[in-house]
């Protein structure tokens, strides 16, 4: 196994209920990489940081960011905001998981870099398959540029 | 050139024609005169001269009369004396005669001539008054005789009086001639008089006429200024350097009460106190002065009806001639209407503005409420489904089949209720979102949603008929929107007919409005309920018969509404319906080239 599949999977959801489902779906789809669960903005950029809770936690950029935009303290909005600005964290993919259908919501996000907008479908079957997805599309298909 | 030059040379012009008609006569005639007394004097000189000639000839005869008396033996004394005579007094005859000629070398050679005959007879005579005083009788009588044969006189007499009256007749004639030339001047500038007296009546009477027709002229300017003046119907009034009216219009002296027979009362007194503002006064004596305008003027008269007018007050100074005082000029517009007016508009503008911030408000709030629902109110559906699937899940074999069943409910009741969040989600944004138009080909809009609509149904045979249609100004994913939900009924109404037959048409009214019909086989509906059609999730069939949540024909009348256009259908139970909408006429070339953001 080389370095790339030992990425990690950041998952960003307030919701315990989603994320449950979340990981679940992401158990289903039998990935090697690890995922990291976080609960809002600020956790998302400690953990990119390695700072706070994750001050000295294994380095290495997640394989893609599961991005949740309603979120208390920090939206996900504001975090992409800044990734975007970040010269470190530019090329990290982020697909934002959203509830939200709203124009706004999509046309921001794709303003602000988003890499995929993906709405989490009410149907249990369709959710399942879509986290699945994702997990599968940018932890083992997607290829991101070497960093440096 | 300068009217005062054109006066000059009028004046000079006179002056030359007084001198011409009064001078030049008197000058004629007094040469006239001077040649007339010229003529006479001639006439007597001549006489003159011809009488001292005659006197001599007739001294010299009488004294050799005498002396032929005394031959004869007459020795009185007055006979001597006659004698004697000649030889005193012919002389001085002679000097005369000479003194009266001294400008005729003619006659002065005759008189020469004469006084020497005149001299050697008178000689001869004496010669013999000497020879008869010695008794010589004979020598006297030889004396006399040579006197008259050697002396004769008459031929130098006749000569001389004929000469002068040569030069008379001459002068005369002269005199005569120059009297005609003068006769002829005084009728040239008789003549010339007339004319000239003509052409000045004729130039006075042109320029008085002339003069008559620019005093009508101005008259009847200054008239119609006057009327004008009167006619206006916004109050003026001309003041003068101590602000007394020199004169108002009838709408100032109708709108302040003035009298109209008293003159020059002053501003401040007119109008019970209208003018009496301080500041106004101070602005209008700065016109006066300074000559500075003023210029819309704001304020409230009481005038003398009791009345608050809002009047806008102009004035300028006048200043008809540099001499004069100056004057001012005000204008006074009443403004109270349309201060009202305006006043009304603000209000209505405010409480059109408070009705649109409440409008944007109930907009915000709408927003924010569906921003909610869209992120909040899924979540926990899809938390109800996904855990009944863990529940399931995690029951495993332990499950029975009412369990199961009960699950199945749970899981397709949040499907549903996510569904109607969805549909009245999009039917709340077709209410809010912002119209794009655009010019859109509705032929191709209908051909599109019918190939989709055909994809999603199997097994049944439809017979299309779609007619051309045109283009039209719209926003198309909207009207995409209309389509797709008309078709889509008319496919799902008619499935239970073995060939269904949807009809696409479209006519235009005489206003330019374009009517859109979609007709169809189908279950059709009964029309007592067709005001409950186009209401939201209000449906005419149950789910069982025909699935759908009765979203899709709110949508339909929200966005033709907010095309400017309508809505409605007819049908017949079992028999088929009609679904018709309208569009208003627009102006094709010119929406299309702008993009309307139109929001509620």
């Amino acid at each position: 196994m080389n370095k790339r599949d030992l990425r990690t999977i950041l998952l960003v959801e307030d919701s315990p209920a989603d994320a449950e489902m979340a990981l679940d779906a992401l158990t289903g789809a039998h990935l090697a990489n690890p995922v990291v669960h976080v609960e809002d903005g600020v956790e998302c950029l400690d953990y990119l940081h390695c700072r706070g809770a994750f001050e000295g936690r294994q380095t290495g950029d997640p394989a893609v960011v599961l991005l949740d935009i309603k979120m208390p303290r920090m939206n996900g909005l504001d975090v992409l905001t800044q990734m975007r600005a970040d010269e470190r964290f530019r090329r990290i993919p982020v697909v934002i998981l959203s509830s939200s259908r709203e124009e706004s919501d999509l046309a921001r996000s794709w303003d602000l870099g988003a890499n995929a907008y993906v709405i989490k479908p009410v149907d249990v079957d369709q959710f399942f398959d879509a986290v699945r997805t994702l997990g599968q599309f940018w932890a083992v298909l997607n290829q991101s540029p070497e960093k440096d | 050139m300068k009217a005062r030059d054109i006066a000059n040379w009028r004046i000079a012009g006179l002056l030359i024609a007084i001198f011409i008609i009064v001078g030049l006569p008197y000058l004629v005639t007094l040469n006239n005169l001077r040649e007339t007394q010229q003529a006479t004097a001639w006439v007597a000189h001549s006489n003159a001269i011809k009488a001292v000639t005659y006197d001599i000839a007739y001294l010299v005869r009488d004294s050799e009369a005498a002396t032929y008396r005394m031959l004869a033996g007459d020795g009185a004394a007055l006979t001597q004396s006659r004698v004697d005579r000649a030889s005193s007094d012919v002389s001085g005859l002679l000097i005369q005669l000479r003194d009266l000629t001294r400008d005729n070398p003619d006659q002065q050679i005759l008189i020469g001539s004469l006084e020497s005959s005149v001299n050697g007879r008178i000689t001869l005579m004496n010669q013999a008054a000497v020879r008869i005083q010695q008794g010589n009788v004979a020598g006297a009588r030889q004396s006399l005789r040579d006197a008259g044969d050697l002396f004769k006189i008459n031929p130098q007499i006749a000569s001389i009086v004929k000469n002068e009256d040569v030069l008379l007749e001459s002068r005369q004639a002269a005199s005569s001639h120059e009297a005609t030339n003068g006769r002829l001047v005084l009728a040239i500038t008789a003549l010339a008089q007339l004319l000239l007296l003509a052409i000045i009546v004729v130039a006075s009477e042109r320029q008085i006429g002339r003069r008559l027709i620019a005093e009508t002229r101005e008259s009847s300017a200054v008239m119609r200024s006057q009327q004008i003046l009167h006619a206006v119907r916004e109050p003026i009034g001309l003041f003068d350097d101590k602000l007394e009216a020199l004169l108002v219009n009838t709408a100032f002296s109708e709108m302040y009460q003035m009298d109209p027979d008293e003159h020059s009362q002053s501003l401040a007194s007119i109008g019970h106190g209208a003018w009496e503002d301080s500041i106004l006064q101070q602005r209008l004596k700065d016109v006066l002065l300074r000559d500075r305008e003023l210029w819309d003027y704001d304020m409230i008269q009481r005038t003398a009806d009791g009345e608050d007018r809002h009047v806008v007050i102009n004035a300028r100074q006048l200043q008809q001639r540099e001499a004069d005082a100056p004057s001012v000029l005000l204008t006074v517009s009443d403004i109270t209407a349309r201060a009202l007016v305006e006043q009304k508009v603000n209000e209505l503008n405010r409480q059109l503005e408070g009705k649109v911030s409440q409008i944007s408000d109930v907009n915000r709030e709408l927003e924010a409420f569906s921003y909610s629902v869209s992120h909040d109110l899924r979540a926990p559906l899809r938390h109800i489904s996904g855990f009944a699937r863990k529940l399931e899940q995690h029951l495993g074999e332990h499950v029975d089949e009412k369990a199961a069943h009960y699950i199945e409910v749970i899981s397709s009741s949040a499907q549903r209720m996510a569904q109607l969040i969805d549909d009245l989600l999009v039917f709340s944004r077709l209410g809010r979102g912002a119209l794009r138009l655009q010019a859109v080909d509705m032929q191709t809009v209908v051909e599109e949603s019918k190939a989709i609509i055909e994809s999603g149904v199997h097994d049944r045979r439809i017979v299309w008929d779609l007619a051309p249609l045109p283009m039209v100004i719209g926003d198309e994913n909207m009207l995409r929107t209309v389509w797709q939900n008309l078709l889509g009924n008319a496919v799902k109404y008619t499935s239970q007919r073995d060939t269904a037959t949807i009809k696409v048409t479209v006519q235009q009214g005489v206003n330019g409005d374009y009517e859109f019909t979609v007709a169809d086989n189908g279950a059709g509906f009964d029309m007592q309920y067709a005001d409950k059609l186009f209401g939201v999730f209000q449906r005419l069939h149950r789910a069982s018969e025909f699935v759908g949540n009765g979203i899709g024909l709110a949508n339909v009348r929200r966005i033709v509404g907010r095309h400017g256009g309508r809505v409605w259908a007819d049908a017949e139970l079992g028999k088929g319906a009609n679904f018709h909408f309208s569009l208003p006429a627009t102006d094709l070339a010119g929406a299309s080239a702008s993009t309307n953001e139109t929001r509620v």
